[in-house]
């Protein structure tokens, strides 16, 4: 069973080159696209492989072009969004990285279905290699004619530019990607209207994770059923998962939609640190609830995920171990949101830095049986009374390790020190 | 027109397309707490208060930024909307410091009023407050970001109005959030300060006690101030203000909301410009020159006096041998009743207000004729118009609520801008699609180009235009090619020619012309080539914008010497005698160029000046100074000590316009009721009771010593239906509209002259206003004179280098007819051989560097 079909050659030193890529097939598909393909069969080929954002949300991605207003009089703009800055992730710097051409090309040929003819590429700030190889990939490709003018003598005109991040997170979110690469202060945008119909400089635009696109070369060479067929009925393909915290090998790894969180964990990652035993796992990034060990099997697709009280996210699991404080994990997370809540709308402007306030207090000691509950009644104002998913994502870590070791709380509240034996922490 | 029902706490409320459930719900009375959202930005949903539950919706929403949509059923107060908002509020809260009995906002603080009605009496959060310090020795937040905001960052509840005001309505780009988080601080650029033209709004639209104003901190708590409705007397613009007065001392001025004028907003000059009340330079009681000295009077010594020397002067002079001045910031009533005493009590048409323009004081024959000029534009045209021609007018400075609206033209729906001046404008780096930079005077030759351009345009789609194609041919062929006229006068011919196509694709025009055209030597010329240029446009209307404040009330009151109260010629005067109760001259009058020759001729010997300075405002100032001072018998009725009063016999003190209530009428011909703020000041006295005294000593008592008795009196002479009282005026006004438009036959024949140039004045004087100053009261304001607090002479870079002088040296500046010395200043974008003066200073007045004649000004620079 071939399950590496986006990391297929991120192994190989040479590929980010254009000659290594090319030689592997690189640009055929664009190829075919420009010549073959009318952008409405593209748009229905991608709907009908099923292939969904891996961004986080999980919308189809064939959906999110249709909504893209065919008689716009406006330009239309696609951004690919490179941004990745979830913890725990690290999937999208690979390809971007060691792939770029893949990227490139995917880019492309979601510009082709949607009309546009201008790409972006929002690379986040600290991916200075990234951001290197993207920018010398795209001058290999204009100069192979493969991006510029003319492309193929089709006619159509493709620019892409590489736009540099500077280390905000919540510039990851689409709407504050457009305002920050417009020039803006990264803040979110209400919704609606969504950026398909007002996006970039009020024009439709098509915002698009870095994985996503990495998948349409693959999709368009083998067919959407090819695609349709591996992973489950509504989640398709194959998912790139960062598997991270106290495994033996933590890593990027790319199986099929389905494959089971316990194998990841065990077979793929060869098993808990120190052979300890496992304590949660957060499958989705450090937005997305935790899991407990009874969830451990678990297949890693959109539907069981949620089924099992979480979310696939944008695929980074985060493994914890027993002898790990949860309390300490969670002032980490809530740190890490009240330094980059963008501060526009309120409850998670103050929220989140509240709460992190209060989990400080706690950690160290100073906590009260009150704070409990006021920790989860503020979560509960913040989640779903935000502009954008900062707030929920905030509100989220602080819900579920409470609700799952409500217990360890209350023993750091009244012995001012972690529950668990030891308190071996990764720093 | 409602266009469909929504439900909102189980009411139906009616519901317009494209309204969001926050206006539909304010529509019908229901409250719905909000602070981010402000009536002219786009909702930005931020602040999280107004969230509601809307049925089949998964989550709460924010009113303020949801469109309502067919069937919608809203619940406002329902357990999750309670429990959000209270959530909110405890935010908000959180690092809110609570100063509420030091914080000047207090009483008027919307935060105050949420909480008050929807907030909880306690507060979980126990952690330290969030505190935001100046410097590190710093304990306290308190930042100078402008000459006169203080800001308060740990009040700030980031509903982000002031930057996105800025950044939206004001299209400036002087405030801006900074970090991120709870972290965020509003702030200007590093270095930099708040200081655009609009800054005091800022304020006003602070919800809480963030953004405060240096003039109104820590004065006295908002609820003991009374309130007066103000109309602003420092431009034509006419905004509503509200001044805020305790014990008879104005201690600050808001912007009344009145969207057919201001629309909620004022710029700073009217903002702070309310400080002139209190001036040093107020004239404190009547004074009388006895042994060439002015030495202080009593009322019925000063009134006395007038009496006794004008009747000997009376018998020895018939009434032709007096006159009078009017300025044109008085009301409209105190320039009627001024009026109606020359006429009607002393026996002489010598009535002029045109004191700031200079040479031909009418317009020509032809203009009138064609009644060009005489469009009746309102804002709510401005606010619709698709494109915007704005030619010689600093209209930011000039105008500056007038350039706002034309902002919201640009904003809400994409008018462009076209703007055509002789030097660089704020408007134009800011908000225009064009920006025309021409030669001096050569306004006459880029229309000519501009029509010759769109007569080509015209060309090619023969349906844009009504006119007849022979009187174009005829045209045509007598006048320059639209690349002639651009190399005359400096405008690429591309240009020209994309102006006129975006002319001849709108809808819907606006011209409007400014000072540089008002006080223009070729004004006529340039008016009838406008009027050309409507007439090869589909819709367009032209406004010229008066100089002064109520210089529109005051040509419309009876203060030209040939027309009397409602613009009639005053060969008609039979109806106007049966209402004062006795003759009118029969003598034609002279206008201010005769009034002056005739003094000068000794045929005028006494002169009655009311609330102008002519020396400081007419060209040639020094002139008009040892003209004047040949008068036996000089009486001036003014609020301040100015030239013109040093050299009078007689000095009556009058109250300042914030003391007087009146009409005043702006632009756009619509007459307001302005109230008084205060009783008048020291001994001085309202104008119609001024007046009614001098008549009164002078022989016919009219009994009407109040604007009001004036004012009922006065408006019969008026077309159309006005209210009977003034206190019946609406917010609306009354809008005065201009007689009906002439039907143009042909197009106008237009001369072009080149003006000519002096060896020995190498440079063309340009007039115009410092930043933060507006015509000759904004000087005697403190606020404004932190914003500019000396007059300069600016020039380009080039000339600097040529004159061997940087910014802040000393040049003169001389003409043939006078010199004044000031600081140079070096403007970017300003073309070479032109130098700027403005004239809001009295150290430098460039009226002294005017002639009367009708040539452009040219001047020479000396370094000192």
């Amino acid at each position: 069973m071939q399950t590496k079909i986006l990391t297929e050659f991120v192994t190989d030193p040479q590929q980010h080159r254009i000659e290594t890529a090319v030689s592997r097939g690189a640009y055929q598909a664009w190829e075919k696209v420009v010549r073959e393909i009318a952008p409405d069969d593209l748009i229905e080929l991608v709907k009908k492989s099923g292939i969904r954002g891996r961004g986080g949300a999980g919308f189809p991605a064939g959906v999110k072009w249709g909504f893209v207003p065919r008689q716009s009089p406006k330009p239309k703009y696609l951004c690919c969004n490179a941004d990745e800055s979830e913890p725990g992730t690290c999937k999208d710097r690979v390809l971007l990285e060691n792939d770029p051409h893949r990227v490139i090309e995917g880019m492309a040929i979601c510009s082709f279905a949607i009309e546009s003819h201008q790409a972006f590429v929002y690379i986040r700030g600290e991916f200075v290699l990234a951001a290197r190889r993207m920018q010398a990939a795209i001058d290999e490709a204009y100069q192979r004619g493969y991006l510029g003018k003319n492309i193929f003598g089709s006619g159509y005109d493709l620019d892409m530019v590489v736009h540099r991040g500077g280390g905000a997170y919540i510039c990851g979110e689409e709407t504050a990607l457009l305002n920050s690469l417009e020039g803006d202060r990264g803040v979110t945008r209400i919704r609606p209207p969504f950026p398909a119909v007002e996006g970039l400089y009020g024009c439709p635009t098509v915002v698009n994770n870095v994985e996503t696109l990495s998948a349409l070369p693959s999709i368009v060479n083998r067919g959407a059923d090819w695609w349709a067929q591996l992973g489950t009925e509504k989640s398709t393909g194959t998912k790139l998962f960062s598997l991270s915290g106290h495994v033996k090998r933590p890593g990027n790894y790319e199986v099929e939609m389905g494959y089971s969180l316990k194998n990841l964990i065990y077979e793929k990652g060869g098993g808990i640190l120190d052979d300890k035993k496992l304590k949660v796992v957060i499958p989705g990034g450090s937005s997305t609830p935790m899991l407990t060990p009874d969830k451990i099997d678990t297949p890693l697709d959109f539907e069981s995920v949620v089924t099992a009280g979480s979310m696939l996210g944008s695929g980074a699991v985060i493994v914890i171990h027993e002898e790990t404080c949860i309390v300490w994990v969670t002032e980490l997370l809530a740190h890490f949101y009240a330094h980059e809540s963008c501060g526009k709308c309120t409850p998670c402007r103050e929220g989140t830095q509240w709460m992190y306030e209060i989990l400080r207090r706690i950690e160290h000691g100073r906590g009260t049986m009150e704070d409990i509950d006021t920790l989860l009644d503020l979560a509960d104002n913040i989640e779903g009374n935000t502009i954008c998913p900062l707030g929920d994502a905030a509100a989220v870590p602080v819900i579920s390790s409470i609700k799952q070791f409500r217990d360890e709380y209350i023993y750091h509240i009244e012995h001012k020190k972690c529950l668990v034996k030891s308190d071996f922490r990764l720093r | 027109m409602a266009d469909f029902e929504i439900t909102i706490d189980g009411q139906q409320v009616p519901v317009t397309k494209g309204q969001t459930v926050l206006e539909a719900a304010q529509a019908v009375g229901i409250e719905i707490p909000h602070f981010c959202w402000h009536r002219h930005l786009v909702p930005v949903g931020a602040c999280r208060i107004c969230l509601v539950e809307i049925e089949k919706f998964p989550k709460l929403q924010p009113a303020c930024a949801t469109v309502a949509g067919e069937g919608m059923v809203v619940h406002t107060d329902s357990p999750q909307v309670i429990k959000a908002r209270q959530g909110v509020l405890e935010f908000l809260l959180a690092n809110h410091p609570l100063d509420c009995p030091t914080c000047d906002q207090g009483g008027e603080c919307e935060l105050q009023d949420v909480a008050f009605k929807y907030g909880l009496d306690y507060s979980r959060h126990q952690e330290p407050k969030h505190r935001f310090l100046v410097g590190p020795e710093s304990t306290f937040d308190d930042l100078r970001i402008g000459p006169e905001i203080i800001r308060s960052q740990n009040r700030c509840i980031h509903c982000y109005r002031c930057v996105r005001l800025v950044n939206e309505a004001f299209m400036e780009d002087d405030l801006g959030a900074y970090q991120r988080g709870c972290h965020t601080e509003i702030k200007p650029p590093p270095g930099g300060e708040i200081r655009n033209l609009y800054s005091g709004n800022l304020v006003q639209n602070c919800p809480v006690g963030a953004l405060t104003s240096s003039d109104w901190r820590y004065q006295v708590r908002v609820w003991l101030t009374k309130q007066a409705q103000v109309i602003c007397p420092h431009c034509p613009d006419g905004c509503n203000l509200k001044l805020w007065t305790y014990h008879n001392r104005i201690l600050r001025a808001t912007a009344a909301g009145n969207d057919f004028v201001n629309d909620g907003f004022i710029c700073d000059v009217g903002r702070y410009g309310y400080q002139f009340a209190t001036s040093p330079d107020r004239i404190k009681q009547p004074m009388i020159r006895k042994a060439g000295e002015l030495v202080e009077a009593t009322w019925t010594e000063a009134l006395e006096y007038i009496k006794s020397q004008t009747n000997t002067l009376k018998s020895k002079l018939s009434g032709s041998g007096f006159f009078g001045l009017v300025g044109e910031s008085s009301t409209n009533e105190e320039i009627y009743a001024f009026g109606r005493l020359l006429r009607r009590v002393i026996g002489t048409n010598n009535i002029d207000h045109r004191l700031g323009r200079k040479r031909k004081l009418s317009l020509g024959r032809q203009v009138v004729e064609r009644g060009i000029g005489s469009d009746t534009i309102e804002y709510a045209d401005i606010e619709k118009a698709d494109v915007i021609l704005v030619i010689g007018s600093d209209l930011h400075a000039e105008n500056p609520i007038t350039a706002l609206r034309v902002k919201k033209a640009i904003r809400q729906h994409g008018a462009r801008l076209i703007l055509a001046n002789p030097r660089p404008t704020p408007l134009g780096i800011r908000a225009a699609q064009v920006e025309v930079i021409y030669k001096p005077a050569t306004e006459v030759m880029f229309l000519l180009g501009l029509i010759a351009a769109l007569i080509s345009e015209a060309g090619k789609k023969p349906e844009a235009i009504d006119l007849e194609a022979s009187p174009i041919e005829e045209f045509r062929s007598k006048h320059e090619s639209s690349g002639q006229a651009a190399a005359i006068c400096g405008v690429a011919a591309a240009t020209l020619e994309k102006i006129a196509a975006t002319l001849s694709n709108a809808e819907n025009i606006v011209i409007l012309t400014g000072r540089e055209v008002e006080q223009h030597p070729y004004r006529d010329s340039i008016y009838l080539a406008i009027g050309n240029l409507q007439s090869l446009c589909r819709s367009a209307c032209f406004a010229p914008m008066p100089t002064d404040s109520n210089s529109r009330g005051a040509s419309l009151f009876g203060a030209e010497p040939d027309l009397l109260p409602g613009g009639v010629s005053v060969d008609d005067k039979a109806g106007y005698e049966d209402t004062w109760k006795g003759p009118i001259s029969e003598m034609v009058g002279k206008d201010t160029i005769g009034i002056l020759d005739a003094i000068a001729e000794d045929e005028i010997e006494c002169g009655f000046i009311f609330n102008t300075d002519p020396i400081r405002v007419f060209p040639d100032g020094n002139q008009v100074k040892s003209i004047l001072e040949g008068l036996k018998l000089l009486v001036v009725i003014d609020s301040f000590m100015n030239d013109t009063a040093r050299i009078a016999d007689v000095i009556l003190p009058l109250s300042s316009s914030l003391e007087t209530e009146g009409t005043v009428v702006n632009w756009e011909g619509r007459l307001q009721y302005s109230q008084a703020a205060i009783a008048p000041l020291f001994e001085s006295k309202p104008g119609c009771e001024i007046i009614e005294l001098l008549a009164d000593h002078l022989g016919v008592k009219f009994n009407q010593p109040t604007p009001t008795d004036v004012y009922r009196e006065m408006i019969q002479f008026l077309n159309g239906e006005m209210p009977a009282q003034t206190q019946a005026i609406g917010r609306e006004g009354v809008l005065i509209k201009s007689t009906e438009k002439k039907a143009v036959p042909d197009l106008a024949d237009i001369k072009y002259t080149p003006y000519s140039e002096d060896n020995q004045y190498p440079f063309v004087l340009l007039v115009g206003n410092a930043d933060h100053h507006r015509g000759t009261l904004s000087e005697k304001n403190d606020s404004l004179m932190k914003f500019t607090s000396e007059p300069f002479v600016g020039i380009n870079a080039a000339e600097a280098d040529k004159l061997i002088v940087a910014n802040g040296d000393l040049v003169r500046v001389e003409s043939r007819y006078g010199k004044v010395v000031g600081k140079v200043t070096i403007l970017k974008g300003f073309a070479d051989g032109q130098v700027l003066v403005p004239d809001n200073f009295i150290e430098l007045c460039p009226n002294l560097l005017m002639g009367r004649q009708e040539k452009v000004d040219l001047v020479k620079l000396t370094k000192m």
